[in-house]
């Protein structure tokens, strides 16, 4: 029995700082080292950011399309470059970058003509990556 | 204790991870979290915090130009996407640098600078004689920091968004509330005489029915505070 309970200890002690330590790993679509880098190896912290994300882009993104749509340049701007960071909390690095392309072009030319393709090509791609986010968010809360 | 704090900055998910962090800390009370410098502005002129969290990058007002128009100076930490601001942030003395986004690590590493310089402050408030009183105060007027002695000020005015000190020599106006100075000033020798007037109750010369001279400037004073003025001066 003695000999049983301190197999159970060992057994649950070393389980335990298993789960501690054990290396978060993300989708391999994502910036698994960026992702690192901010959230430590914190699951909790790594939920929330995606979970703050996947609560806050469809508002903003409906904001910076709206924008895009009535040709108004100045406040598309200021859209895309207070919404660019939220793409690195999820891991969208790639993203995060073609929008401060489209914000330095915005600043350079001063014309949507110039940022069209651009802008397509970003908006792809953020709609591609979305479901992989929410798969990660869901992998990350059980 | 705890030290109060808010914070300023445009991106949500930024204001989002320094209110959780502020939580995990656990001696941090947040107070407010505003997405754009005019709106903390109007916070900060009247609730004074220990600590601010300011982003540099903002529409309409930059994080740079709120600390402009402050009429005091918190501990700030700036945060920031880039790193070309290191200068101006060394300038204004600020406490931290964090560039976005945030980790948890770095977000404590800052808190525990502003500890330690609490420590320090504290070390030397004690070597101070804490009889003494606060005798002047730096105005931020026309761009710069000049110290005024209270002894120098007849009155202080309340004009819009801006309030007027006024001394024998000279005027300065300052964009601050009457009710931030009331804060610092009143129980130095000064009073709040009207909702628009802090007089130093040293330079006051006549004083009838609802007004009082200084200078020859004529003050009114409202009915609610008419019986304190009389409290506070010697009537023989």
């Amino acid at each position: 029995m003695l000999l049983f309970s301190l197999h159970y200890r060992i057994f649950t002690q070393i389980g335990h700082s298993n789960m501690e330590n054990a290396q978060l790993t993300y989708d391999e679509r994502l910036d698994s080292a960026f992702l690192e880098s901010i959230y430590e190896n914190d699951k909790e912290d790594a939920a929330f950011g995606f979970e703050q994300f996947l609560k806050s882009y469809p508002a903003h993104f409906s904001e910076l399309e709206l924008c895009f749509e009535n040709g108004d340049l100045m406040l598309f701007r200021q859209k895309i470059h207070k919404l660019k960071p939220t793409f690195s909390f999820v891991g969208l690095t790639n993203v995060t970058a073609k929008a401060e392309m489209i914000e330095r072009i915005c600043d350079s030319t001063g014309e949507f003509d110039s940022i069209n393709e651009l802008y397509k090509d970003f908006k792809n791609t953020l709609i591609e990556l979305i479901p992989v986010v929410k798969e990660e968010y869901n992998r990350l809360n059980t | 204790m705890k030290r109060s704090v808010i914070i300023v900055d445009d991106e949500p998910m930024a204001r989002s991870f320094i209110q959780r962090y502020c939580e995990k800390m656990g001696n941090l009370e947040l107070v407010g979290s505003f997405e754009d410098a005019e709106k903390a502005l109007d916070f900060l002129n009247n609730n004074e915090v220990d600590i601010i969290f300011l982003d540099v990058e903002m529409p309409n007002v930059s994080g740079f130009q709120l600390l402009d128009q402050m009429t005091y100076m918190p501990k700030v930490i700036l945060t920031t996407g880039k790193v070309d601001y290191a200068f101006d942030a060394f300038e204004y003395g600020v406490v931290d640098y964090l560039k976005k986004p945030i980790t948890f690590k770095r977000f404590q590493e800052a808190i525990e600078k502003i500890n330690f310089q609490a420590r320090i402050d504290s070390v030397e408030n004690n070597n101070k004689n804490p009889d003494v009183k606060m005798e002047e105060i730096f105005i931020k007027s026309d761009g710069k920091l000049t110290r005024i002695s209270f002894q120098d000020i007849l009155y202080i005015e309340s004009i819009g968004d801006y309030v007027k000190y006024i001394t024998a020599n000279k005027n300065y106006i300052a964009l601050s509330t009457l009710k931030a100075v009331e804060k610092k000033m009143v129980g130095n020798g000064f009073m709040k005489v009207h909702r628009s007037y802090i007089v130093n109750l040293h330079k006051i010369k006549d004083i009838k029915d609802n007004t009082l001279v200084i200078e020859g400037k004529v003050i009114p004073i409202s009915r609610s505070y008419q019986s304190d003025v009389k409290d506070r001066i010697n009537v023989v």
